[in-house]
């Protein structure tokens, strides 16, 4: 049995609309992701889905329960100081690759690897991670001179650089044709498959959940089944 | 090369603000440059007279020029008060006894020194630029301000009229950018004859020649405290007012600042503005790149890295205006003072602590500037940030 990287304890997080009206975005979720796991989490719009993504990423915190990552209670953190964990546990992959504009491929790396505080050669982990990832040879492209499908890989070696102990992907595919979709999740099981990082991957593409051995079904705020 | 391409994403845009910071700076270094000019001129001027104790006759209030006659027997008066170092008689009278119309600077005057005298006073005397200088015992002859060859149209080996009396010119000093260069210096019997007859002639026949003095020059010891010399000359010797150089640097540097004070401001509220469009600037920019700060943040930026980033960008951007703005003004200075210099009035200095002052001065606005907009950039919500489109 191999260890559990990430665990929510029956969550709930309410977003006020005024002074009486709440959305119940999570309510009581409980969720155990062991390492090496790749996992799809579905649902329709409005299930709550990225909440649960932004709360296990250290971007929001729960209004009531507990998040453990990689043996540290994240939950009891103060908000301000997240930044550190999401620095350097947390891998982010989003719908809209997300990369910065004025900066090259290399760059939009390196800047991670920044931002993690790791004392490390960033700029060659970077261009070590963006060959593994099939753009050795476009390391100094700007976002705005790659391919959608190429972007999206920048995001993934971005994510990857820290060796984070989770990876979460809000929609990875959401913005790429069914060809590109098809790499990207291949890519990315690939790297699972090597070198056993841990997946969480947000969708309601079917087709995509398939492809993942375990699926988390969200409902209301609520996993089902 | 990162930050400067951060910035220039909209190039239209930072090129005016970094332009309107180069403005400011334009302004600063070109005011800047001529209170450096004239500080510099004071600074010369208080070394000069900032060691000495001017006596003058008691009646003559504070005027520095003409007035009462003083005796020159006074100077051995003087000379006997403890803490003198040595003291001469000079007589310093206007060339024109009605000055003709408006003119700008110091109006040419006559000034008679007695050369042997001058040699216990190295500090005060002026060196010739072309000719030779005044011997003991020369009579008839004179030695010109740097600027006084044009003005009399006179040159070394010339002959010059000076109220009625002939003179022949040996010698120019060089320039030194304060009154002497408009001084006719001739040895103190000369001048002493001039100012004779310029006296009323009820008064003519009741003085010597040889006794008249405009003022009384007095060095101070090392080691003695000017302020006390003054008053222990003003107490023992009749009918003289001694003038404490200590007063005379306080009231020019009172003077001074003020002026200081109001060129600088002009310079900086031409920089106030333009650290207004970096404010601008920088709050259009934050508001563009929302969705590029959640991302910094959800992949690891801490609120400060945020900050930083975007108080470096301003900083960088009134660096880069100040790097203009000095380069335009230190050439505008230039061009000036090449196009002035042969008239002799070099108006401008710029020196490096202006120079560097400016130029840190606009960074460090740049970089207040940019903290306002940098610190809302810092608290954005990464969630709500990555949403915006």
């Amino acid at each position: 049995m191999s260890e559990v990287i990430i665990e929510t304890k029956d969550l709930h997080k309410y977003y006020e609309i005024g002074k009486e009206n709440a959305v119940k975005a999570l309510q009581g979720v409980s969720l155990q992701i062991k390492k090496g796991e790749f996992i799809a989490v579905i649902g329709p719009s409005g299930s709550g889905k990225s909440t649960l993504m932004h709360i296990m990423g250290a971007l929001d915190t729960a209004t009531k329960g507990a998040v453990w990552l990689d043996g540290e209670e994240i939950s009891k953190k103060k908000i301000s100081g997240l930044y550190k964990i999401r620095g350097r546990k947390i891998g982010f992959i989003f719908q809209g690759y997300n990369l910065i504009p004025t900066l090259t491929a290399l760059e939009n790396v390196t800047l991670a690897v920044e931002y993690s505080g790791r004392r490390a050669n960033g700029k060659k982990e970077a261009e070590t991670i963006l060959t593994e990832v099939g753009l050795g040879k476009r390391l100094n492209h700007k976002p705005n001179e790659l391919s959608g499908g190429e972007q999206q890989r920048v995001a993934v070696a971005r994510a990857l650089v820290n060796n984070p102990a989770i990876v979460l992907a809000d929609e990875p595919t959401g913005e790429l044709d069914t060809q590109n979709s098809l790499e990207i999740i291949k890519l990315m099981k690939d790297l699972n498959k090597k070198a056993g990082q841990t997946f969480v991957i947000v969708t309601h593409n079917p087709e995509i959940a398939k492809m993942c051995p375990r699926i988390v079904k969200l409902r209301d705020g609520k996993i089902e089944g | 090369m990162k930050i400067l391409r951060s910035i220039f994403r909209r190039k239209v845009r930072a090129g005016l603000t970094i332009f309107g910071i180069a403005i400011g700076i334009f302004a600063l270094v070109v005011m800047g440059s001529l209170a450096e000019k004239l500080n510099k001129l004071v600074t010369g001027g208080l070394e000069y007279y900032g060691t000495r104790i001017t006596v003058q006759d008691a009646k003559s209030g504070m005027s520095f020029f003409g007035g009462t006659p003083i005796a020159v027997s006074k100077v051995d008066e003087i000379k006997k008060i403890e803490g003198v170092k040595s003291a001469y008689a000079s007589v310093e009278i206007l060339k024109d006894e009605v000055s003709s119309g408006m003119s700008f600077g110091m109006p040419p005057m006559i000034a008679g020194y007695d050369p042997a005298s001058m040699k216990d006073d190295p500090s005060g005397s002026l060196k010739i630029a072309t000719g030779k200088d005044i011997q003991e015992g020369d009579s008839g002859k004179a030695v010109l301000g740097t600027d006084m060859p044009k003005k009399l149209n006179a040159k070394v080996g010339d002959t010059i009229d000076l109220h009625s009396k002939k003179f022949e010119v040996i010698g120019v000093l060089e320039k030194t950018f304060s009154a002497p260069d408009s001084y006719i210096i001739v040895n103190l019997p000369d001048a002493q004859e001039l100012f004779l007859k310029s006296l009323p002639s009820a008064f003519q026949s009741s003085v010597k020649k040889e006794d008249l003095a405009t003022s009384i020059s007095v060095l101070v010891k090392d080691g003695y405290n000017p302020s006390q010399v003054t008053k222990q000359i003003n107490e023992k010797v009749k009918d003289v007012e001694a003038l404490d150089p200590e007063e005379f640097k306080k009231q020019i540097a009172n003077s001074v600042q003020i002026f200081n004070l109001i060129i600088y401001a002009v310079g900086l509220i031409a920089l106030i503005v333009g650290s207004f469009s970096v404010i601008n600037t920088m709050i259009m920019s934050v508001t563009e790149r929302i969705r590029e700060i959640g991302i910094k943040k959800a992949i690891g930026a801490s609120n400060f890295r945020v900050l930083r980033e975007f108080v470096l960008e301003a900083a960088v951007m009134g660096l880069l205006g100040g790097l203009i703005g000095l380069a335009l003004g230190w050439g505008t200075v230039r061009i000036i003072n090449f196009i002035t210099a042969p008239s002799g009035q070099i108006i401008f200095l710029t020196t490096p602590r202006l120079a560097a002052g400016a130029v840190l001065f606009s960074t460090f606005l740049g970089a207040f500037a940019g903290l306002y907009p940098a610190w809302f950039a810092s608290r954005l919500d990464p969630i709500r940030a990555l949403r915006s489109e």
